[in-house]
């Protein structure tokens, strides 16, 4: 893994977020927040009975943040709540290519733990 | 010329030596250390206190009638005279152990705000307060129908006078302030601000803990009723701090918390509380933390105040230089050095604070990102996060060469 965490992987997701934007036809709408350092984020899911099949986000939060929002918005694309819930943390980090310290640790899952509240 | 010759020995002498973390935590590149607003580092002679106090001391105070203890109770009592020197108040019953300012602002809102303050009654406190000097007077409001009056800053991040007139009502009956704002690093004039309020009978509790590590503290001069800070941030180890309350204000107001050591005498049917400043100490105290804040307040009475300030501002004359130079970068509080303390609070266009503190964090910069539970405060600065930079004695003019190469680094990295 490359020691640096922001190498051209993750900034290219920065830069160009994967559903970015929030889209106008959803079943939900759950909004997030990282206590540490006071960033939000918006996401809009749609399911297709138990599966999610369309998700968009908007945050206003950290390259970590935004980059792994991103990854794993692609990611639960097909997946059902359940297999949702089963994803680790470390899922995150792996789709990231980094590792990350318990603090960024909380950035990288602030989609994850935003679209459990409410699955 | 005299000022310039005087701040340039005390930049000469070393005291990080004195700082055995800085020699501890070796890595490829010095470890730059620009957090102490969040926690100070202690000096060695603190270390040792702690240590000799464990060693050959501790037991009991209060309690054993064997030298041991008795010689505990004078260790953690002569402490008790040094912190009352270092605040210049008139006597220890004066001054209460408490384990940080978070407890000792709860102390005075629970015992003097529920039993003293009444429906309809104003506080007044500004936005830029921690949340610590914050909470406990919106729990008041809700739980007693008090009146919170909140007081802006100005553009520069200070109090001005006209804002304190506009905002006391003839029903303000306590006013909450800092000092030293621990995200604007401005200094507000306590001294003027203890006057007016002490003219219209208006308590006046000081939040000591950004002021206690940077500047010389006189309660009488401020004339404040209460005044609190944490020893940790004087290099002093953690729980441990202290709350200065008048005699004769401490002596009406019920005890805090009750149990053991507070009381002079208990029945089935009622007890009897001891005297100050042990009737607010109840149960067995920080006794070692003690010992080590009296050891930390020796240490930077060894330096002196007008040295540890002459450092910060050379440190800060840098930093906001530093800071005025790069383009997309802005920071808050006052922009004249003589009105502040070495903390600084800044942002930079489009790069996250997280971002910036990983980026120096690989380089072994430690900087302060958040809110520095100051949210109230943010949401006026209309950012939620802002990075902080905060020195202390160890802190060299290097450290914020370095701070510029992470910052430029960070914006290298992030926006191209
Ligand atoms: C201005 C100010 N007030 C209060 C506090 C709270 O101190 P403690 O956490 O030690 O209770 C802090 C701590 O950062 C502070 O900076």
């Amino acid at each position: 893994m490359p020691n640096s965490i922001y190498h051209d992987f993750i900034l290219s997701h920065h830069r160009n977020p994967q559903n970015y934007g929030l889209a106008l036809n959803f079943d939900i709408e759950i909004k997030g927040s990282n206590m540490i350092c006071g960033d939000s984020m918006y996401v809009r899911l749609k399911f297709d009975g138990d599966s999610v099949m369309g998700v968009s986000f908007e945050s206003d939060s950290c390259v970590v943040s935004r980059a792994a929002a991103s990854l794993t918005s692609e990611y639960i694309k097909g997946k059902t709540r359940d297999e949702i819930w089963a994803i680790p943390p470390e899922k995150v980090a792996e789709l990231l290519q980094i590792l990350l310290t318990p603090s960024r640790m909380k950035c990288a899952t602030l989609f994850l733990d935003t679209i459990r509240k409410a699955i | 010329m005299l000022l310039e010759r005087n701040i340039k020995s005390s930049m000469e002498i070393n005291y990080k030596k004195d700082f055995p973390i800085f020699e501890k935590r070796g890595g490829e590149k010095p470890f730059v250390y620009l957090d102490s607003a969040a926690m100070a580092h202690s000096p060695r002679a603190v270390i040792e206190a702690v240590v000799a106090h464990a060693e050959k001391f501790r037991s009991n105070v209060h309690r054993g009638v064997y030298a041991l203890s008795e010689e505990a109770t004078e260790a953690y009592e002569g402490a008790r005279e040094i912190v009352r020197k270092f605040l210049n108040a008139r006597s220890t019953g004066e001054i209460v152990f408490t384990r940080n300012t978070t407890e000792a602002l709860n102390l005075v809102a629970s015992s003097f705000g529920r039993n003293f303050l009444q429906v309809g009654n104003h506080i007044l406190v500004s936005r830029a307060e921690h949340h610590s000097n914050f909470l406990p007077w919106q729990q008041l409001r809700d739980e007693k129908g008090i009146i919170l009056d909140i007081l802006d800053v100005d553009e520069n991040g200070e109090i001005t006078f006209g804002a304190i007139e506009r905002a006391v009502t003839p029903q303000t009956k306590l006013a909450a302030f800092s000092f030293v704002s621990n995200v604007l690093g401005a200094i507000n004039p306590v001294k003027e601000m203890g006057k007016f309020f002490r003219e219209r009978g208006i308590i006046f509790v000081v939040d000591a803990a950004q002021a206690a590590p940077h500047i010389p503290i006189d309660v009488q001069n401020i004339g404040c009723d209460f005044l609190a800070f944490s020893g940790y941030k004087l290099g002093a180890p953690t729980g441990i701090g202290s709350l200065y309350g008048k005699e004769e204000i401490l002596e009406k107001m019920p005890p805090f918390l009750r149990g053991g050591s507070m009381i002079r005498e208990v029945t089935v049917e009622k007890a009897e509380w001891n005297d100050l400043p042990w009737k607010f100490e109840a149960g067995t105290q920080n006794i070692e933390g003690a010992v080590g804040l009296g050891a930390a307040i020796k240490y930077i009475e060894g330096i002196g105040f007008e040295t540890i300030r002459n450092s910060e501002e050379i440190l800060l004359k840098k930093t906001l230089a530093v800071l005025e130079n790069i383009k997309g970068v802005r920071f808050f509080g006052p922009k004249n050095v003589l009105c502040r303390v070495g903390v600084v609070s800044f942002v930079i266009d489009g790069i996250h604070p997280h971002d910036l503190a990983s980026i120096l964090d690989q380089d072994g910069v430690c900087i302060r990102v958040g809110h520095h539970c100051a949210m109230p405060l943010h949401q006026w600065l209309g950012v939620p996060a802002t990075c902080r930079a905060s020195f202390w004695v160890y802190n060299e003019p290097e450290d914020v060469a370095r701070l510029r190469e992470g910052i430029e680094k960070a914006i290298h990295t992030l926006k191209y």
